[in-house]
Formats: structure tokens, C-alpha cells, sequence
């Protein structure tokens, strides 16, 4: 039995469960995209590269919750820095694990693109886990990119605007920078606040 | 010398003030925190835990302003706070819940376990350290509370309905504890049960409306019983209550309903 | 004084205002908590989703009911599984379950009394985005007509999908199992949607998404009840007293699912409208614009109105420019395609008649079947005659990239601006019977055959 500190802290936010859940996502991802057969078009991994970071953010965004909120806000250790190493640890797994299912085409769906589609999903969901709490951080996120996946598909081609980062090739340094700033501004707001109290109440 | 010093303390709950330009000091000692529902005693709890800020107004607690973020630290390390809606992990044992919060507190590592093991035995959950929360009753997590609010020894307690789900000896017991707590330290206990006020407390506050309605100790407050006239109650006590809530509600402030009830003692 | 005091502090409600207390207790139910922003969430996410592709389907019912449905599916689904789901976790977190366990009223009425409110709000935020996106078609139709049954399935989907995810919300009440669901709703959806050959797909409420074919009458009542006969089947097993109960709507929905499996293909057939085709038999050759559309044909004709009559006169031509699916016949050519909205038209406007115009001149000729490419004389001349009768809006491009281009292209260049200078100096009456004698040949692979300009 063990009581440091950071140990407990990881336990208290459920992450070895975040972790296992994580690496049953990626392993799922794998196989999602070994049916895909895309060497003949690296564009068929798209519902992988969108799904398989949407639901990563989604288990990151829900280890964000504490059970004891009104407790941790007595805390006298700064709270960002913690914040700060689980959103990374977390986001840096999951940006290591879910590019295992989509080798090769680093120029348009490949490890890059899942990377930066990472990157952007768990910024909105750090984002919205301080404006909704994080035990809901997933539906806005959920709903967003279900919208900008059908929304973008349809788009005629040439100049996809900014909202459909998500779906654009990796060479594209304006969604690249969408994601960035998605990923800045959602981790900055939650080193900041927190997630969002929620207490027993729904 | 007073540990807390709160002046013009002003909290808002979106639209409704839950307190309204409270002044109050407390010094060492246990002061029950009396008064009706939705009076502002778990506001004012929760400011002087630093949890809630407030719209308004000026809260020093040993002699730091807590408006100053960066002497936050040194106050919250000398500080326990048992909350009303106490949230826990069922998954940990007692000892680690009591350790997690130790290391919140940024509590010496070399001390916290001998630390842990104190504040549970001090709670009589000595026998049942290393249970789950999730398997122990209610009155015990409350208990478990207790324990976390204690580990690091500190000099100012703040316990939000502790006696809540505790059977009448352990609603004893914690009395007893509380009487010991006061000797060194300030310990502000917000109740519905005069029980506790009357056997614990050296000093009582009335909060109602936001405001502070009566200050005095438990005996004044049943004398101000004994004399008001047509008040209903058990006890002295709470026909004092219900007296300097009637006074205070009649004339609109503390002050003026203080002299008022000295004068109708006289 | 203190009963002065008292009496102020007493709260009566002001007359003529309804007491509270006599409204329904489970009003709240609907208007508080989870179930408002579920409704909210869908209705943002179809919207977005509608709006931001509305160019292809705004103005065609048909493919109005489509992308409505569709995105309805694939995302409103998943979304409604989820929302349930979570709502169906709410007494855990609420800590209720007990005081539930404890009521005297039925499982199922329990059940019910919970999921509602988010069955109800998912399928008002579906209808307010299919109100919002028929309206936004009604404005710019021009032909056919809403079909108002498809959104009926899909609002029976939703509501069904709401349905289940509540009692596995309530068979697993951990706080991922909302978002896991949805995930697994996309990806058995996608996988369906995406391998789209087995005899199965016909049970995927997406089924098979096309703008000219229509379902059998019966296709929506049997999918409604293969998909609300399940979601009953798992509320019943689930919350009713007598579980068995739940074997009536299963056996209802599996035979609904064999109907529609044994069925298949024969579930769909051409919509009437797209089959037909109105004309406008005033011009040479005639200008025929499919049913689905028929009020665009003044448009269209006014952007052929150039080269309609330019070839007054000339002899040799297809009868009419024909919309229907399929090939067109021997002596009919196909007019250039309006669907896929979004290109050609959007909103019920053409929006580029003069590219209309020359694609229309292009499908005059066809030398695309050619074994090789026809000569540089060839060339020149049906570029003449596309020039004359309704050139492309880039051409000048093309003439000014040429200019810029090695000796052999500014030579090509120059034949071609002779060969259209030649046809423009022609006098009417001669460019007519060259016209005609060009057309005669305008299928044909030997340069021999076309007449010299």
C-alpha cells in the first residue's frame, strides 16, 4: 500500500482507468482502420482520425472530474501544476497510442493528422469540462465534430474553412494552427479554473 | 486578539445576497453558528475556507487578508474544513483519503502518516483505517470528514452540520473533541442542533438574513429565553433563538436588536 | 411591533396567478435538468451540419429529405443514444436510486416519468432543425413536393435511440458509458452506412440515401416499427413487471426486420417525379428539364437562349436537350447537369448560365469516343462552332495561356482564331447550311467527314 501523494491524486481521478481506456481506444482505432484499406485512398482513414481523438478527449475530459471539489479548493499545493501534468500525460498517451493506427501518409491522414486532431479535441473538451463540468465535457465536443464531419464531406472542395480543421490533410498549416490554439486556450482556461464544480447535482 | 477578522463581507448567489455587509470576529475557542435555512451560515463558511470569494468586503484570518492570492498557501495550510456536501472516492481506504488530503495541505511527508493515523484515531476509526469509505455507514464517512479536517493539526477548524448522520454517542463523543479542539484552536461550527451549541460551544452567532442577528454566549441566549415572553421552544436555548431572530427581524439590524433585547432583559 | 413584522414577511401569491401547485409534478421534469440542453444539442448539430452543405440541398426536396435524414441518422443517433444514456445514469449521480427504489408507482411509469423528458426534447430539437431546413428549401423549390413521412421515421429513430440509451444508462451508470456509446453508435452506423453490400443495410435506419429513388410505401411504417419495436423491447425487459411483455414488441420488430431484409432491393423505386420531364418545344432542339425541378425550365431556357437561336434554322440536330436518368435516345442530347446541387444550381438559381450554355454546345458534338484524338483541323473547327454558338467563360483564359505558350501552341491558337473569324464572316443563310452539313458529322471520328471551315 502506498500513500504518496501523487499517486492518490492519479487514483482519485480514476486514471489508470483513463489509461486502460485509452489503450482499449487505440487498440480499437487499429483495427477500425486495418478494415479501411487505405493504400488505396488515405482519405478513407478520416472517420478514424476524427473518432478515435473524439473519443480519447472524451476519457480525458471525463478524469478531469473530482469527486471532492469543495476539498481540493482548500488545497494549499497550486493546482496548475497538477492540472497541468495530468492534461499532458494524458494527451501526450493518447498522441502516442492513436497514431499507431494510421502508419504512413504523414502528408494527409497519417500520424500527423491524428496528432493535431488530438491536440484540438482535448483542448475543446478541457474547455468545455470548465464551462459544463467535466462529467458532460464530451457532448459539446460530440456534437461538434459529428456536425463538422457530415458538415464537411459536403463542402465543396478547394478552401475548407477554418471550423473543419478536424478533416483537413495534415499539409494544411491553417489547421494545424486551429488545433494549436483549440489545445492552448482549452488547457490555459483549465490550469486556470478547473473544471467546472458539479457536486451530486446533474 | 481575534483569529478571524471579517468586515463588510458582502456574497452574492447569482441574483439573491446571502450576506450583506457582515461584521464578525472570532477568536480561539468553539462558536456555534446558528440560524434558519438559507440564512448565509454555509456562505460564510465557505468564504472563510477560501473556497467561495466574496463580491465584497475584507476576510483576515490569522493575520493574513485571504483577497491576497499569493498568502493563500500559509492560510490554507493552517486551516480544516469539513464541508457540508462532502464529496469522497469510495475506492479509497480511510488512511489514503486522510493522506490525499495531507498532501493537499502540503503537509512534511515524514509526518503525514503518524499525522493520518492520529486524526483517525481521534475520530475512533482507528479499527477500521484501512476500510474502504465505500463499505463504512454514513455517520462514519461523516467521521472520515472530521479525520481530513484535522490531520493538519490546524488553527483554524471550520465544520460545516459535523454532527449530521452521527448517532447520539457519537454526537457525544465529537462534542467532546470539539471542547478539546477549542482549547488551541478556532473552531467555527455551523448547526441546526442547539444540543451541540449548548454542550460545546463558548460562543454563539446568529446569522439570519445575511446579517448577524445575536452574539453572546450559550448562557446569555438562554437567559434572553428565560425572560422573552411568548416564544415557543424545548429549551432555554431555543427560546432564546427564536427571541433574537423575532428582535432581530422587528428592528432590521444587529445592533439595534442587541440593545433592544438588553433593554427588555432590564 | 413583532406582529407587524411577521405579517410583512408572509408570502401569499398575487391573484389572478395560477397556483403552482396545480401544475403537472413532472412539468419540471421537462423543463429542468439535462433534457432541454439534449434537445438543444441535437437541433445545433443538425444545424450546423445542414447549414454548412446547404448549397446542395436547399431549393430539392428530394435531396432536402436526404441530407435531413441522413444527418439526422448518422449524428442525431448516436447523439440521442448518448443524451439517454446519461440521463439514465442521473439517479446514480444524484444519489436518488434509493428514494426511486422506494416508489409506489410501477418501474415502467418510473422509467417513463425519467426518460421522457429527453425523448421528447431530442425528437422537438429534430423537428424544429427539419422545420427550419424544409422552410429554407421551401423558399427556393422548384418542383416536386416535402415528403413528410421520412422525418416521421427518423423522429421515431431518435426517439427510440433516446429510449434504449436510457436503460443502458441505467444498466451501466458510469460516466463514460455516455460518450462510449455515442462513439460505438458512429461507428456501427459508419460501418454500415460504408459497407453498404450485405443483405443487412436494409435494416440500418440510414438505409440507402439517393435523390431519385424513393421507398416503397411500407418501407417507413416497417422501419418504424423495426426500430421503435426494439427500443420498446429493451425498455420492457428492462423496466416493466412483466418482463415477458417485452417479447411482443420483438416479435413486431423482427418481423418488420425480416420484411425488410426478404424485401431488399425492391424496396425502392425511381421517385414519378424524377421520371418525367417537362419541355419547352418553342426552341431548336427543345429544352427538357426533369420533373424534380420543372420550374427551373425558364431559366434554363433563357441561358440556352444564345445558342437556341443561334441555330434556328440549322438542320441536322438533336430533337431536344432530354433530363431524365439514363442515357439519352439516338437523336436526344443530355442537358448539362443541374444534379448535384451546389454546382450548376444553387438555391433554385443557375449560377453560371453562360457555363451552362457552352457545356450544352459541348453535349451537341462528341468526339469523346474517339480511338485517338481527331486533328489540329478538327479541333479548330468544333472550337469555332462551341465559340459561335456559346463560348466558354475560359476561353479567354485558355486563348491568353496559349499566347504565352511555345511556337506550337501560338500556331493552334492562330488556326483557331481564323477558323472562328472564318464562321463569324460567314452570312447567315451559308452558315446555316454549313451549320447543318457540321452537325451531320458531329458524332464521327474521320476528319475526312467534317466539313472544311
Amino acid at each position: 500500500m502506498t500513500t504518496s501523494g501523487l499517486l492518490l491524486y492519479a487514483r482519485s481521478r480514476t486514471l489508470p482507468r483513463t489509461v486502460a481506456a485509452l489503450a482499449a481506444t487505440a487498440a480499437l482505432a487499429v483495427w477500425a482502420a486495418h478494415g479501411l484499406d487505405a493504400y488505396l485512398d488515405p482519405s478513407r482513414r478520416v472517420p478514424v482520425v476524427a473518432l478515435a481523438p473524439l473519443a480519447a478527449s472524451a476519457l480525458i475530459g471525463a478524469s478531469l472530474y473530482s469527486a471532492s471539489d469543495e476539498l481540493d479548493r482548500t488545497a494549499v499545493r497550486p493546482w496548475w501544476r497538477r492540472r497541468l501534468v495530468h492534461l499532458l500525460a494524458l494527451t501526450a498517451l493518447a498522441a502516442a497510442l492513436l497514431p499507431w493506427a494510421v502508419l504512413g501518409h504523414t502528408s494527409s491522414f497519417g500520424p500527423p493528422a491524428m496528432i493535431r486532431n488530438t491536440l484540438g479535441c482535448v483542448g475543446l473538451t478541457a474547455a468545455s469540462a470548465v464551462l459544463l463540468g467535466a462529467r458532460l465535457s464530451w457532448l459539446p465536443v460530440f456534437a461538434y465534430v459529428s456536425a463538422v464531419y457530415v458538415a464537411a464531406a459536403g463542402v465543396d472542395g478547394g478552401s475548407v474553412p477554418a471550423w473543419a480543421w478536424l478533416m483537413q490533410p495534415a499539409g494544411e498549416r491553417g489547421a494545424w494552427l486551429v488545433a494549436l490554439v483549440a489545445f492552448a486556450a482549452g488547457t490555459v482556461l483549465y490550469l486556470l479554473r478547473g473544471a467546472r464544480a458539479e457536486g451530486t447535482r446533474d | 486578539m481575534p483569529t478571524i477578522r471579517v468586515t463588510g463581507l458582502h456574497v452574492r448567489h447569482r441574483k439573491t445576497v446571502a450576506l450583506d455587509s457582515l461584521d464578525v470576529d472570532f477568536g480561539p475557542g468553539v462558536h456555534g453558528l446558528l440560524g434558519p435555512n438559507g440564512a448565509g451560515k454555509t456562505s460564510l463558511i465557505r468564504v472563510l475556507a477560501t473556497v467561495a470569494e466574496p463580491a465584497g468586503g475584507r476576510v483576515e484570518i490569522l493575520g493574513e487578508d485571504t483577497g491576497d492570492h499569493r498568502r493563500l498557501g500559509d492560510v490554507r495550510r493552517r486551516l480544516g474544513y469539513l464541508p457540508q456536501d462532502f464529496g469522497y472516492y469510495p475506492g479509497f481506504t480511510v488512511r489514503e483519503f486522510v493522506a490525499y488530503v495531507a498532501w493537499l495541505k502540503e503537509m512534511p511527508a515524514a509526518a503525514t502518516p503518524s499525522a493520518v493515523e492520529r486524526a483517525v484515531a481521534r475520530v475512533g476509526l482507528a479499527d477500521r483505517i484501512d476500510a474502504k469509505v465505500r463499505t463504512l455507514s454514513g455517520g462514519m464517512v461523516r467521521r472520515v470528514g472530521i479525520a481530513q479536517a484535522i490531520v493538519n493539526a490546524p488553527q483554524v477548524l471550520l465544520f460545516d452540520e459535523p454532527t449530521a448522520g452521527l448517532d447520539p454517542e457519537q454526537r457525544v463523543e465529537f462534542r467532546e473533541l470539539l471542547r478539546e479542539l477549542g482549547t488551541s484552536a478556532t473552531v467555527i461550527v455551523s448547526t441546526h442542533l442547539v444540543e451541540d451549541v449548548a454542550a460545546a460551544c463558548t460562543e454563539v452567532t446568529l446569522v439570519d438574513e445575511g446579517r448577524v442577528a445575536y452574539r453572546g454566549t450559550p448562557q446569555s441566549l438562554a437567559a434572553l429565553g428565560e425572560t422573552a415572553v411568548g416564544v415557543s421552544g424545548d429549551n432555554p436555548i431555543e427560546r432564546g433563538y427564536t427571541a433574537a431572530l423575532r428582535a432581530h427581524r422587528a428592528h432590521g439590524s444587529a445592533a439595534q436588536a442587541v440593545r433592544t433585547l438588553e433593554g427588555t432583559a432590564r | 411591533m413583532t406582529l407587524v413584522a411577521e405579517k410583512k414577511r408572509e408570502h401569499r401569491p398575487p391573484a389572478g396567478v395560477p397556483a403552482r401547485a396545480s401544475r403537472h409534478p413532472l412539468r419540471a421534469e421537462f423543463r429542468r435538468g439535462f433534457a432541454p440542453w439534449a434537445g438543444l444539442a441535437l437541433l445545433l448539430t443538425l444545424a450546423v451540419a445542414l447549414a454548412a452543405s446547404s448549397a446542395q440541398w436547399q431549393g430539392g426536396w428530394a435531396e432536402t429529405r436526404e441530407r435531413l435524414h441522413t444527418t439526422a441518422q448518422l449524428l442525431g443517433v448516436p447523439l440521442a443514444l448518448a443524451a439517454g444514456c446519461w440521463q439514465g445514469g442521473r439517479e446514480r449521480r444524484r444519489r436518488t436510486e434509493e428514494l426511486m427504489a422506494t416508489a409506489v408507482r410501477g418501474g415502467l411509469a418510473r422509467f417513463l416519468a425519467a426518460a421522457l423528458p429527453v425523448v421528447c426534447w431530442v425528437v422537438a430539437g429534430y423537428a424544429v432543425a427539419a422545420a427550419l431546413a424544409m422552410l429554407a428549401t421551401g423558399l427556393y423549390a422548384t418542383g416536386d413536393r416535402p415528403d413528410l413521412v421520412a422525418p416521421v421515421t427518423d423522429a421515431v429513430a431518435l426517439a427510440s435511440g433516446a429510449l434504449a440509451g436510457h436503460a443502458l444508462g441505467r444498466l451501466l451508470p458510469w460516466r463514460l458509458t455516455a460518450p462510449l456509446l455515442a462513439v460505438a453508435g458512429y461507428v456501427v452506423l459508419g460501418v454500415v452506412a460504408y459497407d453498404s453490400r450485405g443483405p443487412l443495410r436494409h435494416l440500418s435506419p440510414i438505409g440507402y440515401a439517393s435523390d431519385t429513388d424513393v421507398p416503397v410505401w411500407w418501407q417507413p411504417p416497417a422501419m418504424t416499427v423495426w426500430t421503435g419495436g426494439l427500443a420498446a423491447a429493451v425498455v420492457l425487459a428492462y423496466a416493466a413487471r412483466r418482463r415477458f411483455t417485452a417479447l411482443l414488441p420483438l416479435a413486431a420488430a423482427t418481423a418488420a426486420g425480416a420484411l425488410l431484409v426478404q424485401t431488399g432491393e425492391g424496396l425502392w423505386h425511381t421517385n414519378p417525379a424524377a421520371g418525367r420531364q417537362v419541355c419547352d418545344t418553342s426552341t431548336t432542339p427543345q429544352i427538357c428539364v426533369n420533373g424534380r425541378y420543372e420550374e427551373l425550365l425558364p431559366q434554363v431556357t433563357d441561358a440556352l437562349s444564345g445558342l437556341t437561336g443561334r441555330l434556328d434554322g440549322v438542320q441536322n440536330l438533336p430533337v431536344r436537350f432530354t433530363d431524365l436518368p439514363g442515357e439519352p435516345g439516338p437523336d436526344e442530347a443530355h442537358l448539362p447537369m443541374i444534379t448535384p446541387l451546389g454546382w450548376s444550381v444553387v438555391r433554385g438559381r443557375l449560377t453560371d448560365p453562360q457555363q451552362f450554355a457552352w457545356e450544352a454546345g459541348q453535349a451537341l458534338y462528341g468526339r469523346i469516343e474517339c480511338d485517338e484524338a481527331v486533328g489540329p483541323r478538327v479541333a479548330a473547327v468544333d472550337d469555332a462552332v462551341v465559340h459561335y454558338l456559346a463560348p466558354s467563360p475560359a476561353e479567354r483564359r485558355f486563348d491568353e495561356l496559349a499566347a504565352e505558350g511555345d511556337a506550337a501552341a501560338r500556331a493552334e491558337l492562330r488556326d483557331r482564331l481564323d477558323a472562328r473569324a472564318r464562321l463569324k464572316a460567314m452570312g447567315d443563310e451559308e452558315r446555316r447550311a454549313w451549320l447543318s452539313e457540321y452537325f451531320a458529322s458531329a458524332g464521327t471520328c474521320d476528319p475526312s467527314e467534317v466539313p472544311a471551315l
